[in-house]
């Protein structure tokens, strides 16, 4: 019990200290970064349920959802990222504020 | 003394988060993302889940540091920004949400089981031995398939950013500083070799698809790092073939169990059956990996206008 | 029948990524008739033979996913195969030409990745399941909302992007307090649970605020008018049309299956209900006052979607069974003809901005002269959105009000009368421009047989859905799994 309470306790703090990264932060990396804190929250909170779930093994499921989860992060991430890429090179920096367009040449 | 070890890795995660949140330099940021992503990787590997640690050391902490410090690229001027304000504002409703949710955790049932038992019962039917991979390629086997659509979606969507139609378009040339080629003459059939191992051992131990994809994909990022040829030798309609083998594999399976009106995703019971879903899995999941590191704009672009300042 | 409808779409779009050129848009087409035809089928299905459920590759729940497929959900593929069939023939036309070309490439694979996630988060009955359909419709949206490519949208989509990956999170760390509470991840078995502990009511509050953030419900809405204005018309007329209902669905099912009886209390449902109050006024007044079309259109939707949330302190606080029922057909009945009105309306305003080339509502003269098919198509879709009878947006206006009289919490009438009346407003301002006659600006491009008329379909479907209540209330009063406390026989 005392384990599961240490890492649950550790992944409500991540996923606090996230979302607080991801609202009080205006650069755009930063934010994706703070969204995969959020996201390490998450799965280490299942995995701590997994480990504490009375079997021999360790309950496969949350596992399971938790390999899921990190592939489907990494791909969000990487097409986040795509994006502020691009953003960065249209408008030189990498905030949400918005940029007029340049016209097209 | 486990009791310690657990303490000091959930301060260290907390302090490490903490600090990639209110450190001023997005490169440090970015440096302790990386060392959060090991960080959690213990976690994993203490709370026995080997298969995760695999997985997060080599996408939280490899593929992801990769990404954020090419997307970082050229922002570096823009370091030692005042933190911004409001912070009182945003940060009592965060600490409100963190406690409310800590409190609920005390109500977590002491007696809670899971599914843990019920996949060991049924884990004969599935001719795996080992859970996780079971509960991935078997009983949750519709999730993977979406995951790998997820997975080549986010490959469409950066091609539809970019506005270009095949990720090769922006693999050569390769960058100008290699990582240093012998170093992967040496690493890379090692990558290659623990990558086929996990694919291997998922049947009855830690390690399958994902794990092998996962390290294949790194693998594959550092070869292109370091400047090597092999990777744009591949032709490009044989590059989305790859791509899309496991997202497809899964539909004919899925097509194949209506043709025989049996239900949904129902898979005949042959070992070849499981075995061609991972290889095709563990070969998409790689490509598509490799494919979101190497399509980034700027550096085809970065490349174009040091070109045109050269001539 | 069900899985066909995943199965089509992403076998399309997967062909659609490998072949090149104008194979694309045959393959597009086929595989929009295809999926349009089994939902049309799959409809019928339902509503003679009663709701389905499904266990994927054999396994029964809890270890296995399962698939329902009832009332709702039928409700909602239909909606989704008639906008989805009508999209894809306008794009058609829509990305043939000049300027458009280069981007029927992304348009086509993401689209149809995009239709397939939609049908299939509409049979989802896994939660775990859900958040990954969700990723997946998060994505394809925000890829297709970034396709013009122009500053703004870039940043747009990502700004869609990240409140919709937040919104994930926060959902999946829903799940994983379910989790911690039951042990299991089906909707049903949750549903069994009986006793609703802390747990249960985080997991409900962080579901509820991950998938209202995704909704675009009031105080989370400041995403969705850049977002879908600045997107190509027949992008923004699925993501207004169809996304945000994809979401909103979920949450209805979440809601109706898992917290029904234990978790979900008054007063959340009546937070809400305000919430929503508030998108219908706040939302209708920023339309009445931007100048650009498909702002205009854009922010309306903030406002209609502000309606649909009504339902919930009209359902979930004790009412009488009938009027329940009532209550909860006519904020369907709304999504439902909110989408083909809607979806008219951006592919009409898609028409006349290619048409004048201009995106400013006073420069848009001498419409009503030049293309009287367009302004026929934006009138009848604006009589659907305002409510006027006999439209299908009147008989969810009046079904929600006669429950709203009915359940005597009358501060909630303020949403269909003041809503109205906004609505009015906003939808005539752009018809009063169409019929202003100007020598000085000319009307010069031409728009495409087929652009003109699946626009105006859609707004004819929007206005005979209306027609057809009586079938919309039996889907949903008799067809469904779930029981509204005492209301919904399953």
């Amino acid at each position: 019990m005392t384990t599961l309470l240490i890492y649950a306790f550790t992944s409500i703090i991540l996923f606090s200290i996230g979302l607080f990264g991801l609202v009080s932060h205006p650069n755009l990396i930063r934010k994706i970064v703070s969204l995969n804190i959020m996201g390490g929250g998450a799965f280490l909170f299942l995995i701590s349920l997994a480990y504490h779930g009375r079997s021999p093994d360790i309950d496969p499921v949350p596992q399971a959802m938790v390999l899921t989860g990190i592939v489907v992060t990494i791909s969000a991430t990487a097409f986040a990222l795509c994006l502020t890429r691009r953003i960065r090179e249209k408008t030189g920096q990498c905030l949400l504020e918005h940029c007029p367009d340049k016209p097209e040449t | 003394m486990g009791l310690i070890f657990d303490l000091i890795i959930g301060l260290s995660l907390a302090g490490v988060a903490w600090r990639i949140v209110r450190v001023r330099e997005h490169f440090q940021a970015i440096v302790l993302f990386i060392t959060f992503g090991l960080l959690l990787s213990l976690a994993w590997t203490r709370l026995k889940s080997p298969d995760i640690a695999i997985a997060e050391a080599a996408v939280g902490a490899g593929l992801a540091g990769v990404l954020l410090m090419d997307a970082l690229g050229t922002l570096s001027s823009t370091r030692n920004q005042p933190l911004p304000g409001r912070f009182l504002q945003l940060f009592i409703p965060c600490l409100f949400l963190a406690g409310l949710m800590a409190y609920t955790i005390l109500f977590i049932p002491a007696d809670f089981q899971g599914l843990g038992p019920m996949v060991s019962e049924a884990l004969p039917d599935t001719h795996l031995e080992y859970p996780v991979t079971a509960v991935l390629l078997d009983f949750r086997g519709y999730d993977t398939w979406l995951e790998l659509g997820v997975l080549l979606v986010a490959v469409l969507g950066v091609l539809c950013v970019r506005q270009a139609g095949t990720i090769k378009g922006s693999m050569l040339p390769a960058p100008a500083e290699p990582v240093g080629r012998w170093i992967i003459k040496l690493l890379l059939p090692l990558m290659v070799l623990i990558g086929g191992y996990l694919l291997w051992l998922g049947a009855f131990a830690p390690g399958g698809a994902f794990q092998a994809g996962v390290v294949l994909a790194s693998g594959g990022v550092m070869l292109w790092q370091a400047g090597h040829p092999s990777l744009a030798l591949l032709h490009h309609v044989w590059w989305k073939i790859l791509m899309i083998s496991g997202f497809v594999f899964f539909l004919i399976l899925a097509s194949s169990s209506l043709l025989y009106n049996q239900q949904f995703m129902t898979h005949p019971e042959a070992k070849m059956w499981i075995l061609g879903v991972e290889y095709a899995a563990t070969l998409s999941i790689a490509i598509c990996l490799i494919s979101l590191v190497l399509a980034s704009p700027a550096r085809n672009q970065g490349d174009q206008r040091a070109r045109k300042t050269e001539s | 029948m069900p899985e066909l409808l995943i199965l089509v779409p992403f076998t399309g779009a997967l062909l659609c990524f490998l072949f090149p050129g104008h194979i694309r848009d045959v393959i597009g087409l086929l595989c929009a008739v295809l999926t349009f035809v089994a939902s049309i089928i799959l409809t019928g299905n339902i509503y003679q033979n009663g709701p389905i459920r499904l266990n994927l590759g054999g396994w029964k729940e809890p270890l296995g996913i399962g698939m329902c497929v009832d009332g709702l959900s039928v409700l909602f593929i239909f909606l989704t195969g008639i906008v989805g069939l009508l999209v894809s023939l306008y794009s058609v036309s829509f990305f043939s030409k000049a300027n458009n070309q280069s981007l029927a490439k992304h348009f086509w694979p993401l689209w149809l990745f995009l239709w397939g996630s939609l049908n299939s988060i509409f049979f989802v009955s896994d939660i775990f399941n859900a958040y990954v359909v969700m990723e997946l419709i998060s994505i394809s949206a925000a890829a297709l909302a970034a396709l013009s490519g122009t500053n703004a949208s870039l940043i747009a989509a990502l700004r869609y992007f990240l409140l919709a990956m937040a919104g994930s999170m926060a959902f999946l760390l829903g799940v994983g307090f379910l989790y911690a509470q039951t042990g299991t991840l089906d909707m049903y078995l949750l549903g069994a649970v009986t006793d609703g502990g802390p747990l249960m009511a985080m997991a409900l509050g962080l579901m509820t605020v991950g998938l209202i953030m995704k909704t675009a419900l009031f105080p989370f809405h400041f995403w969705l008018p850049p977002a879908h204005g600045e997107a190509p018309a027949p992008v923004s007329a699925v993501l207004s049309a169809l996304v945000i209902k994809g979401s909103f669905y979920l949450l209805l099912r979440i809601w109706c299956t898992v917290f029904q009886d234990t978790t979900a209390s008054p007063q959340t449902a009546t937070l809400l209900g305000l919430l929503g109050l508030t998108g219908v006024i706040w939302g209708s007044y920023q339309a009445i006052i931007q100048n650009r079309l498909k702002l205009i259109i854009a922010y309306s939707s903030v406002g209609q979607v502000g309606y649909l949330f009504l339902l919930f302190p009209l359902v979930f606080i004790t009412l009488d069974p009938a009027w329940k029922i009532e209550a909860w057909t006519a904020c369907v009945f709304q999504t439902i003809s909110h989408g083909l009105a809607k979806a008219a309306l951006f592919l009409a305003a898609g028409n006349l901005i290619h048409a004048t080339g201009t995106e400013n509502l006073k420069s848009m003269r001498n419409i009503a002269d030049r293309l009287p098919m367009t302004t026929f198509t934006l009138a009848l879709a604006g009589v659907s959105l305002m409510g006027l009878p006999p439209s299908g947006g009147f008989v969810a206006k009046w079904m929600l009000l006669q429950s709203i009289l009915a359940s005597g919490q009358w501060w909630l009438a303020a949403a269909p009368i003041l809503g109205g009346l906004l609505t009015a407003a906003y939808i005539f301002r752009i018809l009063s421009q169409a019929f202003v006659s100007d020598d000085q600006i000319s009307c010069c491009g031409h728009v495409s047989f087929v652009m003109e008329k699946s626009a105006l379909l859609l707004a004819i479907f929007s206005i005979l859905i209306g027609f057809r209540s009586k079938e919309v209330i039996f889907l949903l009063s008799e067809q469904v799994y779930f029981v509204i406390q005492g209301g919904i026989i399953p």
